[in-house]
Formats: structure tokens, C-alpha cells, sequence
């Protein structure tokens, strides 16, 4: 039992990468995470208690885009979420993908899924400004 | 039998919320992106906006998220905090609690402030709607289940 687990553990941990990236990573999560405390709150703040979802049509949205500061506050909190989220998911498939195949195919999966809604985030955003309603 | 502790709810909450929150992401990307789908994008999208103003979305959706943001990012700090202060990991089952406590009393100001208009504009639709309309609704309702 206890030689089962741990030659599962050094199966997952070969396909970790080595070095000062796991470091680099946890200290990634730490920032991006408090950022996010100030981003994620701060865009909940202004969307469900300050406006009133029944505000909040294209119209709205578009006139909000004109000021450079949301599109850019928008883009950082994009980018940190789905980075932040994708280096959590990683953590977790390593906890419990043990087989190297599977392992390697669940996060190939993820990270392709992660950067194509990144790319169509940063799109949205690119584009939202020069939006025609109506 | 194993009994897990604060230390372990906590972890198990962290990591459930956060992948939920991130699956939540995926969703709340695409369906922002249809916006600029091209010249019918800004119309497709007001038609989602109604459908997210359906009462699952805002009486029971809109909270579950935002407890699980709350809670994704009050624990976040706690993690912070023991990880950079090290004399605070003698603290670590007192700042758990001091957590929930703020957890509580910011999802008390969440529903206050999110959920109870969006209850209050469901009851003045229904009274609007007047009596005839309200019975066939909760007909319908009956209906449905």
C-alpha cells in the first residue's frame, strides 16, 4: 500500500518541471491572487451593487468601454484570472492524475482551452469600444 | 473514523470554489463575447441579458458565485498571511474563524444590497402583472415542476 502510493507520487512528479519554477508559481498564485481580491471585488462592486443589472445593456457597456481605464482594468483581470486559474487546475491534476498519459493529456487540454478563451477575452475587449449598438 | 479539522475544510473549500470560479470564467467570456459577434452581436446579447435576470440567475446563481468569490478570496489572504508571517501560523484556527465571521456579515451585505431588489422587482412585476396574470404564472410554475 504505502510503496503503491509513493511510486504513483514519483510517476507525477517526473512530469513536473524542475528548477525555480514551482517557486516562481507559488509566488505567481500569491500576487495574482491578491490582485484578483482587488480586481474580481472591485468589478462584482460596480456591477451588482452599485448598478442595477437592468442598466447593464449594450448600450452600457459600450459607453463604459470609452474610457481607457476598463478595458485595461478588464485585460489585467482577464489575464490574471485565467492564468491564476490555470495554474490552480494544474495543481490539482497533478494531485490526482497520476498516470503519465492522462496526466499530460489533461493539461494539454487545459492549456490549450485556457489560452483560446484568453485570446477570445482580450478580442471582446479590443473590440467593445468600436462596437456599434443599434 | 478521521475527523478533518478547520485547516482541511478550509483547503477543501479553497480548492472548490476556485475551480468553480474558474469554470464560471469559461462562461462568462463567451457569453460577454457575443457582443461583438458581428453587427447582430450587441442585439443576441441583450436577449442574454434578459435570460440572466431570470430568477435562478439572480435570487440563487448570482449569490452562490459571489460566496464563492468572497470566500475563494478572504481564505486567499489567510493563506498569504501564514505563508509571509510565520508567527501567525499559531493563529492559523482563530484567523480561520475571524474569516467566517467577515464571510458571514459581507454575504449578509450581498444579499442586502444584490438580491433583495432583484426579489422586490419579481414582486412588483407580479403586482403589475395583476391578479389574472399572477394565477396563470403560478399555474404555469405548477406546471413546469
Amino acid at each position: 500500500m504505502a510503496t503503491g502510493i509513493s511510486a504513483r507520487r514519483s510517476r507525477a512528479q517526473r512530469t513536473r518541471p524542475t528548477g525555480t519554477f514551482e517557486l516562481h508559481a507559488w509566488f505567481f498564485m500569491r500576487v495574482t491572487g491578491l490582485a484578483l481580491v482587488v480586481l474580481a471585488l472591485t468589478h462584482w462592486t460596480i456591477m451588482h451593487f452599485i448598478n442595477r443589472l437592468a442598466v447593464e445593456n449594450s448600450a452600457w457597456i459600450v459607453n463604459r468601454y470609452q474610457n481607457v481605464l476598463w478595458p485595461t482594468f478588464d485585460a489585467t483581470m482577464l489575464l490574471f484570472a485565467m492564468l491564476h486559474g490555470t495554474n490552480g487546475l494544474r495543481y490539482i491534476i497533478d494531485d490526482y492524475l497520476h498516470g503519465r498519459t492522462i496526466n499530460m493529456l489533461a493539461k494539454g487540454l487545459l492549456y490549450a482551452v485556457s489560452a483560446i478563451f484568453i485570446l477570445l477575452g482580450l478580442i471582446t475587449i479590443f473590440m467593445l469600444p468600436h462596437t456599434k449598438v443599434q | 473514523m478521521y475527523k478533518p479539522r478547520e485547516g482541511q475544510w478550509s483547503w477543501m473549500f479553497h480548492r472548490i470554489s476556485g475551480m468553480a470560479i474558474f469554470f464560471f470564467l469559461f462562461g462568462h467570456i463567451l457569453s460577454t463575447s457575443v457582443v461583438v459577434w458581428g453587427p447582430k452581436g450587441p442585439e443576441m446579447h441583450e436577449a442574454l441579458d434578459h435570460f440572466y435576470r431570470l430568477p435562478i440567475f439572480t435570487i440563487l446563481f448570482h449569490p452562490a458565485l459571489f460566496a464563492a468569490v468572497l470566500f475563494h478570496s478572504l481564505n486567499g489572504i489567510r493563506i498569504v498571511i501564514i505563508d509571509w508571517w510565520s508567527k501567525s501560523t499559531k493563529a492559523q484556527r482563530p484567523l480561520f474563524y475571524a474569516e467566517m465571521a467577515l464571510f458571514a456579515a459581507l454575504m449578509v451585505f450581498a444579499v442586502v444590497k444584490m438580491v433583495l431588489p432583484e426579489w422586490q422587482h419579481y414582486q412588483a412585476e407580479k403586482a403589475a402583472l395583476g391578479g389574472g396574470a399572477a394565477q396563470a404564472q403560478v399555474q404555469m410554475q405548477g406546471g413546469i415542476r
